[in-house]
């Protein structure tokens, strides 16, 4: 039996051990974050985007409509103030009644809604 | 009671002299008879068929079309005893009032009267269909226990509703020729004539009165009608392709003075799916899908534009159904999700559904009937139908669906995709209502019109027309209760006019 050789076997094992469940961890920490974490890029229309109640759809809308507005930081600065002023449903529904409708691959949304689908997509 | 005559058995010369010949025996020409029963008016009907298809009656209807694709001429009708009401869906609908005036915007629009000038027979016409009692848009007698209707925004665009015809029951609908065949019978003053084909409109020399009828059947036997009177109810094909085929006196044909008979023709388009409705909370009532039984009645929901809507925003009848469910692609997926989120609905719960339609036609005078050279089995000329369809029709109904969507949207219950945009969209899958209208329509103004307020041929004293060759516009609406209705107010003409 060599005796001389244990503590250098358990140093190897508990080092091993550490790194792989530092891999683990870091392993976990980076699924964690594309499942929970934000995976958009920043842009300068997040705080438009957070009102979206759906993001990743809204995205999907938009790139079908991506030949509508804003497509100017003007219009994006216009929707801003609606939007503090009334809230995205409330303005959706404003613009349904004073028909500011658009037509995205034939479905009629609300212009406000469109607008957010639109920025939506250049921002995923 | 009397039998049905075989015209066939009739001796080759034969004169039969009456007071009221009627040509038809759909019906508008049933209807005429049963309306006149109780009075001392000798009558006949001819009817060209007897009380089952035939195959070589039916192919007297042949003839050709050109232009948009329409169905073939002896598909689009039937030609025996009940006419058309043999292969009817029993759809029922009041024209709208707005149907019957004239619009600056819409050319050739408008009836010498008003709806409230046949308000008053709509409720014998409604019992003639038995389509139960008189009750469209009153929802409130059947919603409560059915569900509510759709919620919308304020706007252009309700729910309305159709009723249906109903023989027997849930026997849906009325063939007139099986549901009234005893009836005829036992009319006093009525003979009715089977497999007799008026061939020939025969006018006096001096083109102001009609004269005789030729009758022909396709035994070969041929005779001879002297009425005071004459009503042609065979439809808004074979009524001007009469007219137009007895040129003996008047060479352009009878009442074709002024080159109008056969134009305007008009049908309802079907132009397939249209749009594609989400709701939000999934499943509309039923009576939205399928004809339901409610209070005596059968009837079912459809969007149709209100007559003011029609007016601002100049677009015409319309009546759109909710039909089967689908599945949406990606993007509607995407927005329909975002939407109903957005309004505090589980997006789990939405549906989404076709949406079909029937719609006006604008009136249009190349859109008509001629004759061509081709002759049927009794040396009749073949006719021709023109066909058209213009993109601004395509046009107004789709500004009537944009506004259903906007409703939907203002009162956050769904949504809308409009599916056709180009006029090879809404042709690709047209199919048609068989509701042949216009083609003899109703002015007081000869040079407008083929009959007048009366549904009397212009210029000659004992010819008229009954049925819906005689609409002038059209309304979305189809045409059979309008038409009954429109034949119970001529039937009150003659009897006055016959006293």
């Amino acid at each position: 039996m060599n005796t001389a050789g244990g503590p250098a076997v358990a140093r190897r094992s508990i080092l091993l051990w550490v790194l792989g469940a530092g891999a683990g961890i870091a392993v976990a920490a980076f699924e964690a974050s594309r499942l929970f974490g934000s995976h958009h890029s920043a842009s300068a229309y997040d705080d438009l985007l957070a009102l979206l109640p759906d993001r990743d759809s809204a995205a999907i809308v938009g790139k079908a409509a991506a030949h509508l507005t804003p497509s100017s930081d003007g219009d994006a600065a216009a929707l801003r103030r609606d939007l503090k002023q009334h809230g995205l449903t409330q303005l959706a529904v404003a613009d349904a009644v004073a028909d500011r409708l658009a037509e995205v691959h034939g479905w009629l949304l609300p212009d406000s809604l469109a607008s957010l689908c639109v920025l939506a997509a250049r921002s995923a | 009671m009397r039998a049905f005559i075989d015209a066939r058995s009739l001796p080759e010369g034969t004169t039969l002299e009456t007071d009221l010949a009627i040509i038809g025996g759909g019906p508008a020409g049933i209807s005429l008879a049963l309306a006149l029963a109780d009075t001392p008016i000798r009558m006949v009907l001819l009817e060209s068929g007897g009380e089952r298809p035939d195959p070589a009656t039916q192919a007297l209807y042949a003839g050709k079309e050109d232009g948009v694709h329409y169905i073939p001429l002896d598909a689009t009708r039937l030609r025996f005893l009940g006419g058309c009401s043999n292969h009817w869906g029993g759809w029922c609908r009041p024209l709208d009032p707005i149907d019957f005036e004239r619009r600056d915007w819409l050319d050739h629009s408008g009836w010498p009267f008003g709806r409230a000038e046949i308000e008053p027979y709509y409720a014998r016409a409604q019992s003639l269909i038995e389509a139960g009692p008189f009750i469209y848009d009153t929802p409130e007698k059947w919603t409560a226990a059915l569900g509510a209707p759709v919620k919308l925004g304020a706007g252009g665009v309700y729910t309305t509703y159709f009723q249906f015809s109903k023989q027997r029951g849930s026997v849906l609908p009325t063939h007139f020729g099986e549901r009234y065949g005893d009836d005829l019978k036992h009319i006093p003053r009525l003979h009715t004539y089977l497999h007799a084909n008026v061939t020939g409109l025969r006018l006096s020399h001096d083109a102001q009165r009609l004269d005789h009828l030729d009758v022909a059947t396709l035994a070969g036997n041929r005779f001879t009608v002297k009425p005071k009177i004459v009503v042609i109810a065979t439809g808004g094909l074979e009524t001007p392709r009469l007219l137009l085929a007895s040129n003996d006196v008047m060479r352009s044909g009878v009442g074709n003075a002024n080159d109008l008979v056969g134009r305007y023709f008009a049908d309802h388009p079907i132009p397939g799916a249209t749009a594609t409705l989400v709701l939000f909370d999934g499943v509309p009532a039923p009576y939205y899908q399928q004809p339901q039984s409610a209070n005596g009645a059968w009837f079912r929901a459809a969007f149709a534009p209100h007559d003011a809507f029609k007016r601002d925003h100049q677009v015409l009848g319309s009546l759109a159904t909710v039909e089967g469910e689908v599945q949406l692609d990606e993007v509607g997926q995407a927005a329909a999700t975002e939407m109903a989120l957005l309004f505090g609905h589980d997006p789990a719960a939405m549906r989404a559904y076709t949406l079909g339609c029937g719609m006006e036609l604008a009136p249009d005078p190349d859109r008509r009937l001629t004759l061509i050279d081709q002759k049927d089995a009794l040396g009749m000329p073949r006719a021709r139908l023109s066909m058209r369809v213009s993109d601004e029709d395509f046009l107004r109904y789709r500004n009537t669906l944009k506004e259903l969507g906007r409703q939907l949207l203002a009162a956050k219950s769904g949504m809308l995709r409009l599916l056709r945009s180009s006029r090879a969209e809404w042709l690709a899958e047209m199919d048609w209502g068989n509701h042949h209208m216009g083609t003899t329509r109703m002015h007081a103004d000869p040079k407008l019109g083929v009959v007048d307020a009366n549904s009397r041929i212009h210029g000659i004293g004992n010819l008229f027309v009954a049925g819906s060759a005689m609409f002038p516009t059209y309304g979305a609406s189809n045409p059979t209760l309008n038409l009954l209705a429109l034949v119970l107010r001529l039937a009150d003409h003659l009897k006055e006019k016959m006293r």
